[in-house]
């Protein structure tokens, strides 16, 4: 509605309007605390599907408390978490993943104990035979999931080369493996937003330039992506917008290149290096 | 010799079954679970009850004594299951006791349960069952052995489907790591439910042979003793592993009992009782020196455990 009258008076102002109202993802002046530290302190931003949207800032900036916060494990002090202009604050990590909203961990969690294989399996919604004694009652409905689940994973595998791993315990994998198990893990999700928390970090060059181009491949095919990441190169030439935070406020936002130019960004980014 | 064969495997199938129930908490879930003895004597009442005071069939009273346990499962697991793990094996423990205290001394109940004097005659219709079925040539010990060790296989084909399937799968995903559950949209909180459920119905079958094995049950019965067995019987046969609580149990059974071969000039039987202590202590040593992640545990997935 805001942005059909927009549109109608200021076609610039429109514009931007008919962008929010796409953005699949938006957080409104989101504050989060721990005790007496306000780790987000009224951050905004939002992610459309069929983009890459950077969240960048120095470290402690509050990304990866927004993020949880977005992704459900903390709940806000104040603001709202929209999904798909639906109001979603506070929901748990299992239902904003039945939205459609997954994300990875700074600090991987691979599922040590488990085959690389079943930490992707594992991760395949609306299992049948996930449902208490589905395995008995509905076997064989069970089994051609859990085919076509192991297709899937096997593909994602080979598209992230950890084929050779597969029957390896994912507790056996490299700093660098883990990232890229836990960024395919999360695809089996088939979720419409991903939200990456420094995907790069410990994954050898080479990988990451193939990881970053499977990212884009999937973004052309419209999925969304939230990506936290400190290599400024990556983030300047695959995303399509960025989001700067810093002290926990998101402050400034635009192209990767006018955000490299804005005084403020460099400011922060300076401010903090003097630490 | 048979004699004591008999008795060990008697003893072993009951904990196999109780052990079965705590791998499914501990070794699939990573629940820790310090009172399992509850869920036990949960199961043992409620068939005693259900038989002597009700008169219901032994078959039903089976049933509704699983269904009990599970229920009290849910009820434990439902304000603990939470928190971090440390508390759910606070209050498991407490209910443990709470259960025994309340079986021995609260008004209501111990109309029931006979409280301190306990309660008898609930065993007719099982080992009546050997006539009808024209086994009159085994002992009602025998039969016994024979019933219990049925159930056990047919428990482990049930635990090893549900482990093996998509289900356990998410069991064994939340033992490693629940956030990562979470984050691919696992409810992790109704799958530990089930998982407490599932193991305390065990348990509490486990309490129905149990109590087959008495002529009657006490409160007494059921000290955190108990549950102590079946942490030792999961250390030894290996958590996380589907035979680990069956062969721990045998072992454990067969060792705890092996001071009956004492002769009485060498030690007095209350000295043997010590000495059978003193034994499993000494097998808990070995096997946490030797072979921590039991016999039949993976030490491939325990030494990964530990690197990270
Ligand atoms: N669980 C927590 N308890 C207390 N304080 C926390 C917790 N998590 C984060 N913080 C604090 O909140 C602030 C923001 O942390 P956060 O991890 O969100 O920053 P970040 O932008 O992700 O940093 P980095 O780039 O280093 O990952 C920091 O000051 C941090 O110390
Ligand atoms: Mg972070």
């Amino acid at each position: 509605m805001k942005a059909d009258t927009e549109l109608a008076t200021d076609p610039d102002a429109g514009a931007t309007a008919a962008a929010e109202a796409e953005a699949f993802l938006t957080a409104d002046d989101v504050v989060m605390t721990f005790g007496g530290l306000r780790a987000v302190d009224g951050a905004s931003f939002d992610a459309p599907l069929g983009r890459i949207t950077a969240l960048i800032g120095p470290n402690g900036a509050g990304k990866t408390s927004l993020f949880n916060v977005i992704s459900g494990f903390y709940r806000p002090r104040s603001g709202v978490v929209r999904v798909n202009g639906v109001d979603r604050t506070g929901k748990p990590p299992h239902v904003m993943c039945r939205h459609g909203v997954a994300r990875t961990f700074q600090l991987t969690k691979a599922l040590a104990r488990m085959t690389v294989l079943d930490n992707m399996r594992v991760a395949a919604p609306r299992q049948v035979g996930e449902i208490m004694f589905g395995a008995m009652l509905a076997p064989w409905r069970v089994r051609a999931q859990e085919r076509a689940n192991t297709t899937r994973a096997d593909e994602l595998l080979e598209r992230f080369g950890l084929t050779r791993l597969r029957d390896s315990y994912a507790g056996e994998l490299s700093g660098g493996q883990r990232k890229l198990l836990e960024m395919a893990r999360a695809l089996m999700l088939r979720p419409r937003m991903l939200l990456l928390d420094e995907p790069l970090a410990g994954v050898n060059p080479t990988l990451g330039v193939q990881l970053l181009d499977h990212v884009q491949a999937l973004r052309d095919e419209g999925m969304g992506f939230v990506l936290v990441e400190h290599d400024m190169d990556a983030v300047m030439r695959v995303c399509d917008a960025v989001t700067v935070m810093a002290n926990g406020r998101t402050i400034a936002r635009g192209t990767p290149a006018e955000v490299q130019a804005d005084p403020v960004v460099i400011e922060a980014y300076l401010g903090a290096e003097d630490d | 010799m048979t004699g004591y064969i008999i008795s060990v495997l008697v003893s072993a199938g009951i904990f196999a079954l109780l052990a079965q129930g705590l791998n499914l908490h501990w070794g699939y879930t990573g629940l820790l679970n310090f009172g399992v003895v509850a869920f036990f004597a949960v199961g043992a009442y409620t068939m005693a009850v259900l038989v002597s005071v009700f008169d219901w069939p032994l078959w039903a009273a089976m049933a509704a004594a699983m269904l009990a346990a599970a229920v009290l499962g849910v009820l434990v697991a439902l304000p603990a299951i939470r928190l971090r793990s440390d508390y759910l094996a606070i209050t498991t423990l407490a209910v443990g006791e709470i259960c025994r205290i309340v079986l021995h001394s609260s008004p209501g109940v111990v109309d029931l349960t006979g409280g301190p004097s306990g309660i008898r005659g609930y065993s007719h219709d099982f080992f009546g069952l050997r006539e009808t079925l024209g086994l009159q040539w085994m002992t009602g010990l025998e039969f016994l052995m024979a019933a219990v060790w049925i159930v056990v296989l047919l428990v482990l084909l049930v635990v090893t489907v549900m482990i093996r399937s998509p289900w356990g799968r998410v069991l064994k995903g939340i033992r490693e790591d629940e956030d990562a559950m979470r984050a691919l949209g696992k409810n992790v909180v109704a799958y530990k439910m089930q998982s407490f459920a599932f193991g305390a119905a065990l348990a509490g079958l486990a309490g129905v042979f149990f109590a087959l094995n008495l002529s009657s049950i006490t409160p007494e019965a059921f000290l955190p003793m108990i549950s102590i067995y079946a942490w030792v019987i999961i250390l030894i046969g290996g958590g996380g592993s589907l035979l680990g609580p069956v062969v721990g149990s045998v072992l454990f059974w067969a060792l705890f009992n092996a001071t009956t071969f004492i002769p009485s000039e060498w030690m007095s039987s209350q000295d043997a009782a010590y000495l059978r202590l003193i034994l499993v202590g000494l097998l808990i040593m070995v096997m946490v020196l030797l072979r921590p992640q039991g016999l039949l545990g993976n030490r491939k997935e325990l030494l990964r455990e530990s690197r990270h």
